[in-house]
């Protein structure tokens, strides 16, 4: 999930949904399109499902390739897992979740029913899944119906819940299982900067780049991780000071002058510490969470950020970072917290052994297990577990190397609003980008108009 | 005329030499590394310093350990290649032919016709192959990929074929006529080794371009058939800097083509020509 905006044609699927002239006749797999229903309405025992699974024999997981770590641990802890319940675990690595979507929905286009698709489960959050459930190319609300959904808090009175039920601000209505959770998070080398001297707050890296210019950027928007920044700043410029809160409502909800009054003061901060960013006046903005960490360990800027509680220590780990480099909790008003998750497509082709791998996913020993090899947060829910589990998964978890696990929790936030994201990485385009010299509410209109 | 090279010939050829190896130099030396930053010239630490502490499999470790898939991408790769090769051949030869040797309306218009799909991109050709294929319920497969494949090859093909066949003495076909040879002889023993150093140096084209190509090979293969090619792009999409497995899959890409590069110098080095007409 973690490259969301990928080459990978997005442009062409929706060519390709607009395309109507493909609508052929395929019948729906009867027999599978049975299971579901079945499944989904709680008729079937998970022995059925089981039995199913291993008549069905394979299921094929399409999943974010590019991390060596993530791959080699699938290898060798899930693939035999699903060994023992006779179900041959097949993964595809994407170089973007994008590919994955849009291969369900070209097929789904292509009149492709349940059962007769090619994807059984893609590990996706935000907008991917958005697009998921705006096309109705999800299985259905299956997460809360495994044997192992009494590992995540469910219940919406519980504050724990909201990182289960709503990913972007998208209800998941169980129709997809949470499987990791992330942070957005700095890293700094202590051998150039000190953490006295980093910044701590927005306004201290604003003083902190007019000492030292040039030593910063971070990640261009559209790529979320970009994105995500943007939306940290504005969160700490809020007007209405309630900070995340605000946006958590849905576009639909704000009229373009209350929401453009909403965002300008950060995006006013943005253009003021623009001169001061990497680049000597003309900033340079990373494409990817790759090139910034190029631009960090090549030594031109001092610290980034980017989604990961434990990357710093697996980074050291397989040697891209620095002995010196350690976590930066950055910045005090808030550091946006989320989840990813596992879904089904509507038109998975083996969906009982989908079911199964989602559960096994699910059990206490590879969430540790995935914690402590390569660093990937918890999807389960802590409260949930036994205190035995609870001990072992603290002592699973890698170092933070230089803050704790209590100031990092202390500082998460919730995630912006899927339809607000798009809207505002639009704005950050015309507006910092392109340097439209439009009214800034004018700017806003237009964004909101687009979408 | 003297064999020796002039200091100018000399400094040429160097130079010749580190554009082709230079690149190479790198990759061989980020390959090996465990950390190579800005400013350090040569990595600061290197891959089998850390092996032994690693957890998980790093660098070439990784590369060789089946996790990695190369070997059946590396499979896959070459057996596309060949296979493309073929088909490319067999559907080339007679149309080169024809177009070289016979006179005939519309011969320009088959020309540009042939020649078509290097004007159209490849993400077009690829997605409407795409589109078709799912609409007739074809799975991605080694086969839709070998398909793919022969669109944007059959074109070089044709092009190189043709100019092989028009440089091609008819007389020398005649000749086989006089002396009694069928068809089937005169094509076996005097047609095919004229124009074999073609057909290699065609084919050599079509290796290449075939072990290359990602977008047609990623869309119909439907993401599940893997080549180096997919291999590489899923590895580097996510850009930045170039990794130690980065480095390696990279270095490891562009075995066939040197393989098959060697292979062909070698024949055409041979005198394939008066060897042909000795069999006769």
């Amino acid at each position: 999930m973690k490259n969301r905006t990928s080459f990978s044609l997005s442009v062409i699927a929706g060519a390709m949904l607009a395309g109507t002239a493909l609508q052929s006749a395929f019948a729906a797999d009867a027999n599978t399109e049975n299971f579901r229903q079945e499944f989904l309405n709680g008729k079937l025992s998970w022995e059925d499902v089981e039995k199913r699974a291993r008549e069905e024999g394979t299921v094929n997981w399409f999943h974010w390739g590019g991390s060596e770590e993530l791959n080699a641990w699938i290898e060798r802890h899930v693939v035999p897992k699903m060994k023992e319940k006779g179900i041959t675990l097949k993964t595809t690595r994407i170089a973007g979740t994008r590919e994955a979507v849009d291969l369900v929905l070209t097929e789904k286009q292509a009149g492709k029913g349940p059962g007769e698709g090619t994807v059984d489960m893609i590990w996706l959050n935000g907008d991917n899944f958005y697009t998921l459930a705006t096309q109705k190319a999800l299985f259905g609300s299956f997460a809360d119906k495994l044997p192992k959904s009494v590992n995540f808090e469910f219940d919406p009175k519980v504050p724990a819940s909201q990182l289960n039920l709503s990913d972007f601000g998208t209800p998941t209505e169980a129709r997809e299982m949470p499987w990791s959770g992330e942070q957005y998070v700095c890293y700094f080398d202590t051998s150039r900067l000190t953490r006295e001297k980093a910044p701590k707050d927005f306004a201290g890296l604003e003083k902190w780049l007019g000492d030292n210019p040039g030593r910063f950027t971070y990640v261009k928007p559209p790529h979320y991780i970009g994105n995500t920044f943007v939306q940290t700043v504005l969160y700490a410029h809020n007007p209405k000071g309630n900070g995340f809160k605000e946006f958590q409502r849905p576009l639909s909800s704000f009229s373009a002058e209350e929401f453009a009054a909403l965002i300008k003061p950060g995006f006013d901060y943005l253009k003021r510490i623009e001169g001061n960013l990497l680049g000597g006046g003309k900033a340079v903005y990373p494409q990817n969470q790759a090139a910034n960490q190029s631009l960090y360990n090549n030594g031109e800027v001092d610290f980034a950020c980017e989604f990961g509680l434990y990357l710093v220590a697996s980074k050291r780990e397989s040697g891209a970072f620095s002995e010196t480099t350690e976590t930066l909790a950055f910045p005090a008003s808030g550091m946006i917290k989320n989840k990813n998750f596992l879904a089904i497509p509507e038109n998975a082709p083996n969906p009982a052994a989908a079911l199964v791998l989602a559960n096994i996913m699910s059990t206490v020993e590879l969430q540790i297990s995935k914690l402590q090899e390569i660093g990937y947060p918890l999807g389960v829910d802590l409260s949930k577990l036994t205190d035995a589990d609870k001990a072992k998964a603290a002592d699973a978890a890698p170092s933070h190397h230089g803050v704790s696990a209590e100031e990092l929790g202390s500082l998460a936030v919730a995630d912006t609003n899927a339809s607000l994201v798009k809207v505002i990485e639009k704005v950050w385009i015309a507006y910092i980008e392109r340097q439209s010299q439009k009214p800034f509410t004018e700017i806003v209109k237009d964004a909101m108009k687009a979408n | 005329m003297s064999n020796r090279l002039t200091a100018l010939q000399k400094v040429l050829l160097s130079f010749l030499l580190l554009a082709f190896i230079g690149p190479f130099l790198p990759l061989a030396l980020a390959s090996v590394s465990f950390r190579w930053g800005w400013p350090d010239l040569l990595p600061s630490i290197w891959w089998w310093e850390k092996r032994e502490a690693a957890r998980l499999p790093l660098a070439w470790d990784y590369v060789l350990d089946p996790v990695s898939r190369l070997l059946p991408a590396l499979q896959n790769t070459v057996l596309i290649a060949a296979l493309v090769t073929v088909i490319a051949l067999v559907l080339s030869i007679p149309a080169a032919r024809i177009l070289a040797r016979q006179k005939f309306r519309g011969k320009n218009a088959a020309e540009l016709y042939f020649a078509l799909p290097l004007i159209v991109p490849e993400i077009a050709t690829g997605i409407g192959m795409f589109l078709i294929f799912l609409q007739f319920g074809v799975q991605g497969s080694l086969f839709t990929v070998v398909l793919a494949h022969l669109v944007p090859i059959l074109p070089y093909m044709i092009r190189m074929l043709t100019s092989v066949y028009q440089e091609l003495d008819g007389g020398m076909l005649d000749q086989a006529d006089l002396l009694g040879a069928s068809k089937m002889q005169r094509f076996r023993y005097v047609e095919l080794p004229l124009i074999l150093p073609g057909i290699l140096a065609a084919s050599l084209f079509s290796v290449l371009i075939s072990t290359n190509v990602f977008l047609l090979t990623f869309y119909m293969g439907q993401g599940q058939v893997e080549t180096l090619a997919t291999l590489l792009f899923a590895k580097v999409s996510s850009g930045g800097a170039l990794d130690p497995v980065a480095a390696a899959f990279t270095l490891i890409i562009t075995l066939p083509g040197i393989f098959f590069l060697g292979l062909t110098a070698r024949s055409l080095k041979d005198d394939v020509f008066a060897g042909g007409l000795d069999k006769g």
